[in-house]
């Protein structure tokens, strides 16, 4: 649902191939090694150049190369610390700080405007303060790196650094280090502003009087263990987009339903129940109620999702691919109708599902696709079913029928006792092979199963989602449907989030402490500015260079465009055509390359998209993030640092 | 001839060619510059504004790349950091963080030379002591008066005790009595076996603190030489006598009118420096080119 591709693990991540041909790990030593070569390469030109001699050139560069990497040596803590320190000082003079106050305003002005009876409060602040903390953090790194240096060039501070035993080195990671603290402490407080922020819109109360409730007339009466019984039901009016049923008793006791993960407290105000202990409803202007507030609960639900999706054809065969209906998203294929003439599901392979982990049963929760093929009513939803299977003896029961809508995330319950169901044994053909190849009609005699004993196989278990509606369809991916395995603790998952931000934060003020080593002030912050955009804009770059998008690519586009002709339509042959997807294929190669080292901030935005729609996020994500950040800023700081060093910072 | 370790800085064919982005020549700001500076000398770099001087010492210090040309400087290369450690070096203003008051200016360049605390602090308090900001040691930089800015500046350049301390223009816009400390000071310095290089446009201030002098006029090296031998006129002689009687007085004029020479007692007995500044620059504007002078050269 949030995600579209798995997030592999960190050794999978650098050393094992998946998409491209080579993995992060080997991509990167292969960036690293041709920056290498043509930083050595231009280095080695500009020094024969300036030498004037060929000789004297190439021995120039020899022991300049020999120094840089030696140098790197001498790389003192002290003074790093010493720079980083006054790039804080400098920040602070700059009143940074007041990017808080600006944050606090925004946060004042948004909690006027922003009306939390809209549809999913929780989600909207969230975004909000995400959006709002993102766009702030970022603004401030590419400013204060990328004018810092250029400032100090232009105000010849620089000289009085650089004539004492200061590295280049430590110049640029000192400044990395200082504005990576103030970006840091910024954005602890936004953050804790923002949790606080988005606590309190949250904290709400309803209202709720005897209008509101109607006798329990129930065919028999109902009865807590305490004794107390049931005397009125009803619900509270509606905030921030829901209402709670409640049911009242007759020694006072008020249960709330719980929406929205939270209940409220509610109390009974009366007289007589204070003296007698009991309410009496022909109480004289009826009861009042007290309804503490309480909030909404931000979610860190924990994901376990299925290891692999796929598609059972109408002759009951598996394929890798469902059906395709078109115009709609890639990722989702969809399920066609199933009925007594077609055998069509999607089916979930999940493993890791441990009694331990799942003891009460599986807490499924799914966002479907529909799609249908006659209007029909359109806001009626589309009839779905869920079955579970063992994958090892092909024990199947249909446990469950619901209702899908498209958008809405449907929470279902497999319980671990299924009881009164007529099971039945099912076999999978896949490539001309069967399973189970021998069929056990006894195992399906019994009508009341217990999930693990009966469906779950070594921690396997199949779930199988079929349409019910006819010549409808329902659209499913692999992270459409998940179990709902464990809630993580919000607080720690809010920060999660904000480590997003942080490296994002981090790496662009990198860039901009790079760019301040060779560029102005000004035109290093718009270079800044143009990786942040490049790096939001990564996906769309990587398709332009594989060339996935019709019309070609740049030119083609371009020619396209000029003679007015469709996207579809074949180009016609010639040399223009050949010259045109030639030159394509050289643009797409470099856009290939460029888009590959441009940092993917994009990436970085699925941990505001996880925090926003209440998951957990994994640890997985967290380690092969910053394993990316820091392979990006090294060479950053590498090459920042070559450049600053063969600079002559008095011109 | 001196021996090789004695000599702190030495150039050889140094030239500096200033050019725009494009490459283009802008500038030749230093023309084919030999220099050899020996150890606990106070050497005077002399000439006009925009004579080069302050390029000299950028490229001494490696905030320069010399055109062409070679440079040593405590027997190492000027790109060389190491040689940092044992430098001093007062810009000709002084390019400070006006946001840091004294103590933490000081601190922060005795950082930068891995000090540690303790030593750091007890240099810190000497220094702002000895050029006298005790009162304004809490303050801003930017509250600073030019000669405070220039004291301040000092301290910093002295803050590692270095062998060899590169001053540039260290007295300009300084009152009288703020000329005078420096000058003490470049003398104690002295005193204390150090190597100064100063530059400066102001005359006076090189004859009386500087062993040697370099004159720089357009990039190119005019003279060069003792302070002392370089105000000699050695076509004139001076004698001075007391109680000499008339008749002794007589005997001696006529003991030169016999020798053919003009007997002169108009003037004063030396040249100053400011006369062979502006000679040396009539000359120049006559008759471009390098001017090599008898007993100028080493
Ligand atoms: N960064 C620069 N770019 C171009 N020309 C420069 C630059 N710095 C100095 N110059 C020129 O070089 C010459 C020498 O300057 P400088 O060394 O500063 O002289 P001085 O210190 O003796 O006054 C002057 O003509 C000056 O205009
Ligand atoms: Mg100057």
């Amino acid at each position: 649902m949030i995600i579209e591709k798995p997030v592999p693990s960190l050794w999978e991540f650098l050393f094992v191939p998946s998409e491209y041909p080579i993995s992060f790990g080997g991509l990167w030593i292969v960036v690293i090694l041709a920056l290498a070569f043509l930083t050595a390469l231009a280095g080695l030109l500009f020094s024969i150049l300036h030498a004037g001699s060929f000789g004297k050139g190439i021995t120039g560069f020899g022991s300049n190369t020999v120094r840089t990497f030696a140098d790197l040596f001498y790389l003192a803590p002290s003074r790093v610390w010493a720079i980083a320190r006054l790039a804080v000082k400098e920040s602070l003079r700059r009143r940074v700080l007041f990017l808080c106050v600006v944050f606090m305003l925004f946060l004042m002005f948004a909690g006027w405007f922003m009306n939390a009876d809209r549809i999913d409060p929780a989600k909207q602040y969230l975004t909000f303060v995400l959006s709002m903390s993102t766009y702030l953090i970022l603004l401030l790194a590419v400013f204060l790196s990328a004018f810092s240096l250029p400032n100090e060039i232009k105000s010849k501070t620089i000289f009085t650094i650089v004539t004492k035993p200061v590295r280049s080195s430590e110049i640029v990671l000192g400044r990395i280090i200082g504005f990576t603290i103030v970006g840091t402490a910024i954005l602890v407080f936004m953050s804790l502003a923002s949790y606080a922020f988005v606590s309190f819109s949250l904290q709400h109360e309803h209202v709720l009087t005897m209008e509101d409730l109607r006798p329990y007339e129930g065919s028999s009466p109902k009865i807590l263990d305490s004794g107390a019984t049931l005397l009125m039901v009803g619900s509270t009016r509606q905030k921030n987009n829901h209402r709670h049923g409640v049911e009242v008793y007759d020694d006072g006791t008020v249960l709330v339903e719980d929406v929205n993960n939270h209940a409220h407290d509610v109390t009974v105000i009366s007289d007589i129940l204070k003296s007698t202990g009991k309410i009496s409803t022909d109480e004289t202007g009826g009861l009042r109620f007290k309804v503490l507030p309480s909030r909404e609960q931000l979610q860190a639900r924990v994901p376990l999702y299925a290891r692999s999706l796929v598609f059972r054809d109408t002759s009951g065969t598996d394929q890798a691919k469902g059906i395709d209906v078109g115009h709609e998203w890639q990722y989702r294929y969809y399920i066609g109708n199933f009925d007594k003439s077609s055998n069509d599901a999607g089916i979930f392979n999940f493993t890791g599902v441990t009694e331990k982990k799942f003891s009460d049963g599986l807490p499924v929760e799914m966002t479907l696709g529909v799609f249908r093929t006659y209007k029909g009513t359109i806001d009626k939803p589309v009839q779905a079913s869920i079955a579970v299977r063992n994958p090892r003896n092909g024990l199947h029961a249909e446990v469950q029928i619901f209702h899908t809508e498209e958008y809405i995330t449907k929470s279902l319950f497999i319980p671990r006792k299924i009881s009164n169901v007529s099971a039945d044994v099912v076999q999978r053909k896949s490539g001309g092979l069967e399973t189970p190849s021998v069929i056990d009609p006894s195992l399906s005699t019994k009508r009341d199963f217990d999930l693990f004993e009966d469906f779950v196989a070594d921690g396997e278990i199949e779930l199988w989602i079929r349409c019910i509606d006819n010549q409808q369809f329902v659209g499913v991916s692999q992270f459409d449907v998940y179990l709902h395995e464990a809630d993580a603790s919000v607080f720690v998952n809010f920060f999660k989030g904000y480590y997003g931000i942080w490296q994002q934060m981090f790496l662009l003020l990198s860039f901009g402490v790079l760019f301040s080593t060779f560029l102005g002030g000004p035109v290093s912050m718009v270079a800044a500015s143009g990786i942040m955009i490049a790096g939001f804009c990564k996906e769309l770059m990587v398709q332009l260079a594989v060339r996935e998008n019709l019309g070609g690519g740049p030119l083609e586009s371009f020619m396209r465009m000029l003679k007015q002709s469709n996207l579809m339509e074949e180009m016609q042959k010639g040399m223009t055509a050949s010259f045109v997807t030639s030159a394509d294929y050289v643009s797409a190669f470099f856009l290939m390359m460029i888009s590959r080292v441009i940092p993917p901030l994009s990436d970085y935005a699925y941990y505001k998209t996880a925090l926003v729609a209440g998951f957990d996020i994994p640890a997985n994500w967290i380690f092969v993030h910053s394993v990316t950040t820091f392979g990006y800023v090294l060479p950053i700081f590498f090459i920042a640092y070559i450049i600053l060093s063969n600079r002559e910072v008095a011109k | 001839m001196v021996s090789g370790s004695d000599i702190v800085v030495e150039t050889k064919n140094l030239t500096k060619i200033y050019r725009d982005f494009w490459g283009r020549q802008k500038v030749r700001a230093l023309k084919a510059l030999d220099l050899q500076i020996k150890r606990g000398e106070v050497f005077g770099l002399l000439g006009p504004n925009g004579s080069g001087k302050t390029t000299t010492i950028k490229l001494l210090l490696g905030l320069l790349f010399p055109t062409s040309g070679e440079i040593q400087i405590l027997g190492k290369s000027a790109s060389d950091v190491t040689k940092n450690e044992r430098i001093g070096y007062l810009p000709e203003e002084s390019y400070l963080y006006r946001f840091l008051n004294a103590e933490e200016t000081l601190d922060f360049y005795g950082r930068l030379f891995n000090m540690s605390g303790v030593v750091r602090r007890q240099r810190v308090a000497q220094l702002i002591n000895m050029v006298g900001l005790d009162a304004a040691r809490k303050r801003q930089l930017r509250e600073y008066s030019k000669g405070m800015t220039r004291r301040i500046g000092l301290a910093q350049a002295l803050i590692n005790d270095p062998d060899l301390i590169l001053l540039d223009e260290p007295t300009s816009g300084l009152d009288p009595i703020g000329t005078k400390n420096m000058k003490d000071l470049i003398i104690e310095l002295r005193n204390q076996g150090k190597t100064v290089i100063m530059s400066s446009h102001l005359l006076a201030d090189v004859q009386d603190v500087c062993d040697r002098v370099g004159i720089l006029y357009q990039g190119e090296l005019k003279e060069l030489g003792r302070v002392d031998e370089l105000l000699q006129i050695s076509t004139q002689t001076e004698i001075r006598a007391e109680g000499l009687s008339d008749g002794a007085r007589k005997k001696i004029e006529q003991i030169i009118q016999e020798d053919g020479a003009a007997l002169n007692f108009s003037g004063h007995p030396t040249t100053t420096l400011e006369e062979l500044f502006l000679n040396i620059i009539a000359e120049s504007e006559a008759r471009p080119g390098r001017r090599v002078r008898g007993g100028a050269k080493e």
